[in-house]
């Protein structure tokens, strides 16, 4: 029954989405911002955010404070906020949740493998990984030798067996081929993840739509411009592109066809928002990379999401935005730490 | 007690305290708890103040006792800190949270090596059941992957053994399976103790694994695999002997590592002793040391740079003693308090005791008095119990509430009272003496209504004779069976024989027209009560304009005000008295009805057929209403017009004036227009604006006439909550109690038993709880509402002195 959500939604969702609402208000302000960057040391960082949501978060750490000491505690705090939304989570609340796990699932495993590749033990490489893509088959990852041992040993029990029938190939894994199969796993990821959100149909499909579009176009834009320089050919580099994008079909035509980055920013020329979001990029050192341009456009859809009620597109926008927070937090701990402070401001405010 | 009429004075003062001394003059103002400080550096955000990293230490002292913090008991005394103490005590609590760190780090260590040992243990033993069965039995073994293995091919195999999480069985053996495409053959067996999990320290029943493979890579891999699931792998010896032997020396070790694990238990638990003796006031120095910082962060430095400034709230009357310790405080003597003058509104200080310190948080919950305004709670103190009672007129319902309350009031020191957690307790509790006064007056009104659990008492003999009666109008037998309810007639001699000494004749209870007599009665009580609350609340208002020095509200506000509710009210209070005085008995037949005169009086006609209380009554009436009426526009132009021509006057001639004389003489604050203030208390830059005086006059006005009206009907809650309660103790007495006097036989005795215990909960449930609560907060609202806003802003803000109190600290 699309369409007439707000009937029935409170029933099985009522309490998490306000639950959700309510963990929203608590995202830092610029304001907040404003006064951590001001902060001369970790310890006033942490004095600060200690008048913030995150309460103590950092009251029992002894011995001296460290960029990833915050960042791990900050990460444990959304991975415990994410696991009581999934924990009280009804279906289909409960796969959506799923399908925002599997895209950092997708993350750890190729980190894993591109870590054993060179040779790293995996005892240090596991607390790289996004604790919230963290499964229990995760660290036998690193005994796979290709894709297809990789997928009958290990990942057929995981969720992520059903992305991965494209990357079935005996080919050795080496960095090329672990870089397609990421590409390719987030392209059915996405294609899966867009399909749901459109059968859920209402106010849900309507705010994942361009996040999700968004999302896709994105990464074509970046596998394009990674792309230049190495002997990925044309052909393949379209077989990368998610296809649930704004610029599927013609765009991605015209994407696989770029030969430099003038040729993308031509293409992204075509659609209004991408056009916005390249002009905003600077060349200079100081002036914003495509990359947070890109951010910067993903926070403010995530944002829009809030503007509605009865979606599911709350839970995935308060993950995405409260991810950025920690980029932002840390970034602004790192300046601190390194004494870097004339980027401190390169941070993104969400509200 | 005098501070309990309106709030003290309180004037806004500036300590200046030297930089050396500041730390012991707060910390002795925070022991007497005078003093609210003023933030003078609120731009200044948290981490950039002066003694951050004082506040800080403290801060991290706290961790390392919150660290230190498990076994502590006991109460709470903590010493005043000096300052050279705090480097003793961070030296101290920092060396003892070493050592403890140290010998906990110890013990886990050596706990962990002994878990290790005993599952190796047992990994040995539940392997060498599994290896060795075959082996003389010489059949094939079934393990739990469902491969018949033929037992020689054991001999050539190798073996690795460990444990795992229960919960990551399936899924390890899934994978060792698609991994190593099945060459190897995977046991399964559950420890038979459980034991501690070293990352969450639950206790869990681990699992045993025993995988025999083929072949070094297939090894290797699992290996790998059992790397990734967290598995405690143990070497195992390949031959049967050297796994004997392993054993036993297994068994020497843990008995070694169990003797000293118990010594460093021993040790454990003597320096834990030690942490629980001194963490308790340790932490309480700490927390009061963080709370002098920051107070000290609030204050500003001087030019000098060697003195530190502090503005606070401070009661006047209690200079002297903030003088004292001051001088206690400073070394040198030097720190010292000034009053400084200000414009700003004072916070509110109203000293309260036990007793009414429960009136006191009814007016503060509808809003703290502004600055010196007429307190309501000392009348609070009579009105509210007396309002209550009147809605709760019980005799027995009222003693059960008074001992409920009595009992509180005399075991009010015990902890187990005064510590309860339950919320609704500690209501209760907090309101022990206004429950107590409430109970009491109950039984005072429950006296006059004559009503006990319903019934009336009959102290005094009834006033109604009705042999008399009998004996006048000849009742015969035949007479008296054929009538079920006779009259008694008070006009004839002797039938009635003057009024009741106390309250309600309790022959009325057995009357037909028991309701109609009794409503009457309560509806006219009411709106006396009524209005003469109403009126007492116009009255407080002078002592506000006195007060305040605004002598021209007494005119313009007060003296219409108090016209327009006599000229109505006051009148319909005189009517119903004049009524109960002038008409008898005999006479009742012809009494004019109030009602009717009271309309005919707004309409200015008179009717034909309601005879006139009185002569003249008519004039008598007009004036009154025209006089209520001329003091309408009194009041809605009185006070705005009287400010212009005050302010234009002057004005003209030389700006500023005003506002110099008035400041000569004490602030004024006015509340119900709040532009009177400034136009007073400012200088010639702050204007008065008479739109907005004229606005909040109109509002009043309006208020004030139609709240006449409405708030005398409002007070008819209290003949209507009296009726209900009255009525539903009858109907419980008559539909429960009744029940159990069935018989006079002792089958009646053992009816009443559970219907007594049934009235008695419906007594306490529905009577005292549930009709106590509404009643109150009927009495509540009538004296928020229709009380209150006759005079009362209530637009302040308390004064929260800096202390070091109790209960801050848990």
């Amino acid at each position: 029954m699309p369409g007439y959500s707000e009937f029935y939604f409170n029933v099985d969702h009522g309490y998490l989405e306000g639950l959700v609402r309510g963990f929203k208000g608590g995202i830092l302000t610029s304001a907040d911002y404003v006064n951590l960057a001001q902060c001369e040391t970790l310890e006033d960082l942490k004095l600060h955010l200690q008048t913030t949501d995150y309460g103590n978060f950092l009251a029992n750490e002894t011995g001296p404070l460290t960029v990833s000491t915050i960042d791990e505690k900050l990460k444990t705090k959304l991975l415990t906020e994410f696991h009581y939304f999934r924990n009280h989570a009804f279906e289909p609340l409960a796969t959506f949740l799923n399908f925002v796990t599997y895209s950092y699932m997708i993350d750890n495993v190729i980190l894993l493998i591109t870590g054993t590749l060179h040779q790293r033990p995996i005892a240090e490489l596991v607390p790289k990984c996004h604790p919230l893509g963290s499964f229990e088959q995760m660290e036998a990852v690193s005994i796979a030798s290709n894709p297809t041992e990789l997928f009958n040993a290990i990942l057929v029990d995981t969720p992520l067996a059903a992305f991965f029938q494209d990357c079935l190939s005996e080919n050795d894994l080496d960095e090329m081929n672990i870089e397609i199969m990421r590409n390719k796993l987030y392209k059915s990821y996405l294609e899966a993840f867009y399909k749901f959100c459109e059968k859920q149909g209402g106010t849900t499909a309507e705010i994942m739509r361009p996040i999700l579009e968004f999302e896709a176009d994105r990464r074509a834009f970046i596998i394009t411009i990674n792309s230049f320089g190495t002997e990925l050919s044309k052909d393949d580099r379209e077989k990368l592109y998610p296809t649930c994008g704004k610029l599927y079909p013609e765009g991605l035509h015209l994407l696989a066809n770029a030969e430099d980055y003038e040729q993308v920013k031509c293409v992204a020329e075509y659609y209004a928002e991408y056009k916005a979001v390249f002009e905003g990029v600077g060349s200079g050192t100081g002036e914003k990379t495509l990359e947070d341009a890109f951010f910067e456009h993903e926070v403010k859809l995530n944002v829009l999401a809030f503007n509605n009620q009865f979606h599911f597109g709350v839970f995935y926008a308060y993950v995405k935005l409260k991810e950025q927070e920690c980029r932002n937090i840390v970034w602004i701990a790192e300046c601190i730490s390194q004494r870097h402070r004339t980027k401190i401001n390169n941070y993104i405010p969400i509200f | 007690m005098g501070s309990l009429f309106r709030s003290e004075e309180v004037c806004l003062a500036q300590l200046f305290l030297q930089s050396a001394s500041a730390y012991s003059c707060i910390s002795e103002l925070g022991e007497r708890g005078l003093l609210e400080f003023r933030d003078l550096n609120p731009k200044v955000s948290p981490f950039q103040r002066r003694f951050v990293g004082e506040v800080r230490r403290c801060e991290e002292m706290e961790k390392t006792f919150s660290e230190c913090r498990g076994l502590t008991l006991g109460g709470f005394s903590g010493d005043r800190p000096a300052r050279p103490l705090t480097l003793r005590v961070q030296e101290q609590s920092e060396q003892l949270a070493q050592e403890l760190r140290e010998v906990s780090r110890n013990h886990a260590s050596l706990r962990g090596r002994l878990r290790d040992l005993r599952q190796c243990l047992h990994v040995l033993r539940e392997g060498q059941r599994f290896t060795s069965q075959p082996m003389t039995f010489g059949a094939a073994v079934q393990p739990r992957g469902g491969l018949p293995i033929p037992a020689l091919l054991l001999c050539l195999c190798s073996f690795v053994a460990g444990v795992i999480h229960p919960w990551r069985v399936t899924a390890f053996e899934r994978l060792l399976w698609r991994a190593c495409r099945g060459y190897l053959v995977a046991s399964f067996v559950e420890m038979p103790e459980p034991m501690e999990d070293p990352v969450t320290g639950e206790s869990i029943t681990w699992v045993i694994f025993l995988i025999s493979y083929w072949g070094e890579q297939i090894g290797q891999k699992i290996r790998k695999i059992s790397d990734c699931f967290h598995c405690q792998v143990y070497t195992y010896p390949e031959s049967e002997a050297s796994r004997t032997e392993a054993i036993t020396r297994l068994h020497g070790q843990i008995q070694e590592l169990s003797v000293t694990l118990e010594e460093t238990e021993k040790y454990l638990a003597e320096v834990l002793d030690k942490v629980a003796q001194v963490l308790p006031t340790w932490r309480v120095q700490v927390q009061k040391m963080k709370a002098i910082y920051l107070v000290l962060n609030q204050c500003s430095f001087d030019v000098t740079k060697k003195c530190l400034i502090a503005e606070v709230w401070c009661p006047v009357r209690d200079l002297t003693q903030v003088q004292e310790a001051l001088r206690q405080g400073s070394v040198s003597g030097s720190c010292f308090v000034q009053r400084v003058p200000t414009s700003e509104s004072p916070p509110t200080l109203i000293r309260t005791n036990k007793f009414t310190s429960g009136f006191q948080s009814i007016v503060d919950a509808y809003g703290v008095a502004s600055y010196q305004e007429v307190n309501p709670a000392p009348y609070a103190i009579i009105t509210f119990p007396f309002i209550f009672a009147i809605m709760f007129g019980d005799v027995g319902h009222g003693l059960l509430m008074f001992l409920f309350a009595l009992w509180m009031v005399l075991y009010e020191d015990s902890p187990r009272l005064r510590q309860g957690t339950n919320e609704i307790w500690l209501m209760f509790f907090e309101g022990r003496y206004l429950i107590l006064l409430m109970g009491a007056f109950s039984i005072y009104t429950g006296f006059i209504y004559n009503e006990c659990f319903s019934k009336a008492t009959a102290i005094f003999p009834s006033a109604w004779s009705v042999a008399t009666m009998a004996n006048h109008s000849s009742w015969s037998s035949a007479y008296l069976a054929t009538h079920p309810s006779l009259t008694l007639d008070p006009n004839v001699t002797g039938v009635f024989q003057g009024p009741y000494p106390f309250g309600i004749d309790p022959i009325w209870s057995l009357a037909t027209n028991h309701l109609n007599f009794l409503n009457s009665f309560k509806m006219k009580m009411s709106v006396v009560l009524g209005i003469v609350h109403m009126g007492f609340g116009v009255v407080l208002g002078v002592f506000n304009h006195v007060h305040f020095q605004q002598r021209h509200r007494l005119v313009l506000e007060f003296l219409p005000e108090m016209i327009f509710l006599l000229a109505l009210f006051g009148y319909l209070v005189f009517l119903i008295f004049y009524k109960w005085i002038k008409f008898s008995a005999a006479e009742s037949m012809v009494a004019p009805s109030i009602l009717i005169h009271f309309i005919d009086m707004f309409l200015f006609t008179s009717n034909a057929e309601n005879l006139p209380l009185y002569p003249g009554q008519v004039p008598v009436q007009m004036v009154l209403v025209v006089l209520a009426l001329a003091s309408v526009p009194v009041l809605l132009l009185g006070t705005p017009l009287y400010q212009w021509c005050r302010q234009g006057a002057p004005r003209t001639v030389r700006p500023g004036a005003v506002g110099g004389s008035m400041g000569v003489t004490r602030r004024s604050h006015c509340g119900c227009c709040p532009g009177a203030a400034a136009g007073h208390g400012g200088t010639g830059a702050a204007h008065l604006d008479f739109a907005e005086i004229f606005m909040h006059q109109a509002i009043h006005t309006i208020e004030y006439c139609l709240g006449c009206v409405s708030n005398t009907a409002s007070y008819l809650r209290l003949w209507a909550l009296s009726l209900a309660h009255a009525q539903l103790s009858e109907v419980l007495w008559t539909m429960v109690m009744r029940n159990g006097f069935v018989g006079l036989s002792y089958v009646g005795g053992v009816v009443l038993v559970p219907v007594f215990a049934a009235f008695a909960v419906l007594t306490v449930a529905i009577l005292l709880v549930m009709e106590g609560l509404s009643a109150f907060l009927h009495a509540l609202r009538l004296h928020w509402v229709e009380f209150q806003n006759k005079f009362y802003v209530g637009a302040g803000y308390k004064l929260c002195p800096f202390a070091f109190a109790p209960d801050t600290w848990e």
